[in-house]
């Protein structure tokens, strides 16, 4: 029954790939000698690979859940003891488990995009295939000759390896798929651009048709991006939640430049231009997908040579070169048939603040991707490692975000063509006032820091030394977001307060009822404000809590406390455990008001070690005193201290270490309104490293104020796209409008 | 001069000082301290001879150096290149990631004793998402041939 599984994934991969080279062929023949039941044949082939994929990936779970450790990727990322959730999430462990992913999702994807234009888009339909299925081929490909995930070893493994304990982590089991979900969707609004361009139908139907494919990979991309922060700030215990690591910059490049395209079709929309720009937004982004996913998947991040050896690492790297350059040439060959219908009237306009917009997006995402491939040229052409510090990221960054977030409040105030005074003091002056006044309280707010800031700034640029210049600036930035933030809240209560008004001039309804069907009339546009709204929070959070983080670090015996901020932390008591698949040294500590004493909560982290599973006596051992846990044995915590000592014992005898160690946060959160200047923040603690002889810790503590904006920013980001993403009449309308016109036109 | 080349210069202007801007920022970005830095390997950094000033180093844990003390925040340890190794001791926080085979960085100098003294230890395995592969695919399992026994460490120092 279990080689059974086997083969039948391992075979199913193989014919997958056989589908998906007929679909190409099939779909391009199809296309070039319009013989529509060739499509459907190549639209049956998609299926059908998209089928055998997921089969295959059932078929690698039941390896797992069956712990069948001939199978290489079982052994190397799951063990007996893994918890059922990790087994499954063990899938994309793997380097061979997440392109299967991959693979899925995409093959999934495009059988909902064969679905959904069965009597539609019937001119475009067999490039998109194609595109589709070469993508498809591609990845089996990998998955058949380089990769495989069946490949299996009669080695004698009595146990598995198990998956890096970091990863053992809620948010880690929905962060990766998530994100691949943005990756992937990114193929399907290509795939129409492309056949667009080879058509030569490069009106407003491919993007109008695949609006909401775009709308969807963006805000699982967004929200992917979101997990991964989160993931990292609860579990990799450094107290933040960015350090510009290149696999965090994979996935934020290809959202920036998602979210330049879904402003810039706007104007192709309305005014017929940037029809370049657009298609070279959408290849753009849809190569940045595949790059993020050959970032994070070729090993070239740690060493250009292990990339090299790592045996997918140079395929991927062709075929992102034949992408980006099909592409660009495509892109070429077709500039005549992408003639601009419209033109710029005005600095003042809508367009232009999209098309500024489009540009600081644009830029922010090629200098991310300077800054994060440069370690990698650099060590590829001069062979010197190189590191690019966090500090240049932002350094760089931190200026452009906030003329980003400025241009968010700006655009929705200025009316499309040409803005009149008239309209500019009408339309600004409330959010102005209100901006000016958030300013006044932002800088009473952060007066520490800006009047150090102003005081110095002076001297610095008399001085004519740069950085010291860029330090000062620092100090402005917190109270600049704040306002800009609060600016940008103003326009958008406005825009819905105007919306409300003449919406119940003209109809009788409730406030309620008025606000939910202008929103739905209009879901793009108020969708899309909602989504401002988060981007505010998201860099008042962000500002903030790298502006104010304090740090402490103290030994503690058990009944000691510590200071920090308005906190006192007093460690109550450690306690031994094994659980699950490690052992547990969990802290217990009391957080109290420093000022009046009151008792604010408790709350515990721990440090943990998951022995190696491989080594028969530690295991044994191991498996023993778990069962005495289990059993409610008195000898129990006897038990644990004497796994310590055999693990301490075990690595002077076999002279390396026998223990993986992982180190759980405590996070105390301040949720509520009325915690006045505690407001949104968190008291972080890690447990450095513990005695649990005599119980002695050393701790470190974080307390990071208004982080909590930047999560409840992202739930915001979330609700707002979803509002964008629902079904839209209107938008469904313009849909069928612009078909009507393409088929008119080409008949 | 007519209104719509005006215009179009507009642009132009706004669009290049954009792009401008960013460039400035990189180049001053990559100028200062704790932005761009290099790395040397263990044989450059041993070549070097240097002893007084602080210098990153980048390479590997030898398997079974880990040398832990009960402070738990002191740790020897070995570190190779392939070719050279140096012992590193380190005072501060040990990362989780720091384990036999992980890719370190140290910054510090060279102490009296032939030993690197490190203020910094950076770990890290290839990928967050991934355990580095030398960890867990099963043919690379077994130790390699770097075993601390196998190399005389103080003949390797300058």
């Amino acid at each position: 029954m279990r080689d059974l599984t086997i083969y039948l994934g391992h075979y199913g991969l193989a014919f997958a790939l056989v589908s998906t080279i007929w679909a190409t062929i099939a779909s391009v023949l199809s296309a070039s000698t319009s013989r529509p039941a060739l499509q459907r044949s190549a639209e049956r082939a998609l299926i059908a690979a998209a089928s055998l994929c997921t089969v295959a990936a059932f078929c690698l779970i039941a390896g797992y859940l069956a712990n069948d450790f001939r199978l290489d990727v079982v052994y190397g990322y799951s063990n007996t003891s893994q918890a059922l959730p990790y087994k499954i999430g063990a899938l994309w462990g793997s380097q061979a488990g997440s392109l299967l992913l991959w693979v899925v999702i995409l093959g999934v994807m495009g059988w909902v995009m064969v679905a959904t234009n069965r009597h539609r888009n019937r001119a475009l339909m067999p490039w998109a295939t194609a595109v589709v299925a070469v993508i498809m081929a591609f990845f089996l490909y990998l998955l058949n000759f380089i990769e495989p995930p069946f490949a299996m070893s009669d080695a004698f493994r009595p146990d598995g390896v198990g998956l890096n304990p970091q990863l053992k982590n809620y948010w880690m089991m929905i962060h990766p798929p998530t994100l691949y979900m943005g990756y992937v969707a990114f193929t399907i609004p290509f795939a129409f651009g492309v056949a667009a361009l080879i058509t030569r139908r490069t009106g407003d139907l491919w993007f109008r048709t695949t609006r909401r494919w775009t709308l969807m990979a963006w805000f699982f991309l967004g929200t992917g991006v979101l997990l991964g922060s989160y993931w990292a700030y609860i579990e990799l215990g450094w107290g933040g939640y960015w350090a510009w690591d290149p696999v965090e910059n994979a996935s934020l490049m290809p959202w920036l430049t998602g979210t330049a395209f879904l402003h810039s079709v706007m104007i192709q929309e309305k005014k017929g231009m940037l029809k370049v720009w657009n298609v070279l937004l959408v290849m753009l982004t849809f190569c940045l997908s595949i790059f993020g996913t050959f970032l994070t998947r070729s090993g070239i991040i740690s060493s250009v040579h292990s990339f090299t050896t790592s045996g997918i690492g140079p395929a991927f790297g062709w075929f992102l070169i034949l992408l980006f350059v099909g592409s660009l040439v495509l892109l070429i060959v077709r500039l005549p048939d992408l003639r601009s219908e419209g033109r710029l009237e005005s600095v003042m306009s809508r367009e232009s603040t999209f098309l500024f917009n489009n540009l600081v997006l644009v830029g922010i995402a090629v200098t991310v991707l300077l800054l994060t491939t440069f370690p990698m040229i650099s060590e590829a052409v001069t062979g010197r490692k190189v590191t690019m510090g966090p500090p240049i990221f932002n350094l760089v960054n931190i200026p452009w975000a906030l003329a980003l977030l400025t241009l968010t409040g700006i655009g929705p105030l200025i009316a499309w063509r040409k803005t009149s005074r008239g309209n500019l003091s009408r339309n600004f002056r409330w959010p102005v006032i209100i901006g000016m006044l958030g300013l006044a309280f932002s800088v009473i707010v952060e007066r520490a820091a800006f009047g150090r800031a102003a005081r110095e700034i002076g001297g610095a640029i008399a001085s004519a030394d740069v950085y010291l210049v860029f330090d000062e600036l620092k100090g402005f930035y917190p109270a600049l977001t704040y306002a800009i933030g609060i600016f940008v809240v103003a326009t958008v209560v406005q825009e819905y307060l105007r919306g409300l008004r003449v919406r119940r001039k003209r109809y009788d309804e409730t406030p309620w009822t008025a606000l939910r069907a202008m929103i739905m009339a209009n879901q793009r546009r108020y969708g899309g404000y909602i989504v401002h709204v988060g981007m505010v929070l998201v860099f008042i959070g962000i500002a903030a809590s790298s502006a104010h983080q304090q740090e402490i670090r103290r030994e503690l015996e058990i009944g000691e406390a510590l200071a920090i901020e308005d906190y006192l932390m007093r460690y109550d008591s450690l306690h031994l455990e094994v659980v699950d698949d490690h052992i547990g040294a969990v802290a217990e500590v009391t957080l109290f008001d420093r000022n009046d004493g009151t008792l604010i909560g408790s709350l515990h982290s721990s440090q943990r070690f998951h022995p190696n599973m491989q080594i028969p006596e530690l295991r044994e051992a191991f498996l023993t005193v778990r069962a005495l846990g289990e059993a409610g044995s008195d000898r129990y915590q006897e038990g644990v201290h004497a796994l310590y000592s055999l693990i301490a014992e075990l690595e002077q005898r076999v002279r390396r270490e026998v223990k993986t160690p992982s180190t759980e946060v405590g996070i105390y959160r301040t949720l509520s309104p009325l915690a006045g200047t505690r407001i949104a923040e968190d008291f972080y603690v890690i447990p450095l490293w513990v005695d649990p002889g005599s119980g002695r810790a050393s701790f470190r503590v974080f307390v990071n104020p208004l982080v909590n904006f930047l999560w409840l920013g992202g739930l915001v980001f979330i609700l707002g796209a979803i509002v964008t993403v629902l079904p839209d009449a209107r938008e469904k309308k313009r849909l069928e409008a612009a078909m009507e016109l393409e088929d008119r036109a080409v008949a | 001069m007519t209104v719509m080349e005006m215009r179009k210069i507009k642009f132009v202007v706004i669009g290049a000082g954009v792009f401008l801007s960013l460039a400035f920022l990189i180049m001053v970005g990559m100028n200062r301290p704790g932005g761009m830095a290099y790395y040397m390997t263990v044989t450059e950094y041993l070549a070097e001879g240097a002893t007084e000033s602080d210098f990153r180093v980048n390479g590997k844990v030898v398997e079974g150096s880990i040398e832990r003390f009960t402070s738990g925040q002191d740790v020897r340890f070995t570190m190779t290149d392939g070719v050279s190794v140096m012992t590193v001791s380190y005072h501060g926080i040990i990362p989780d990631t720091f384990v036999d085979r992980a890719d370190v960085v140290v910054q510090g100098s060279m102490s009296d004793q032939n030993e690197f003294d490190a203020h910094k230890l950076l770990a890290k395995c290839p990928s967050k998402y991934e355990v580095s592969d030398e960890y867990t695919t099963p043919e690379d399992y077994e130790p390699e041939v770097l075993a601390p026994e196998a190399v005389d460490v103080s003949q390797l120092q300058p």
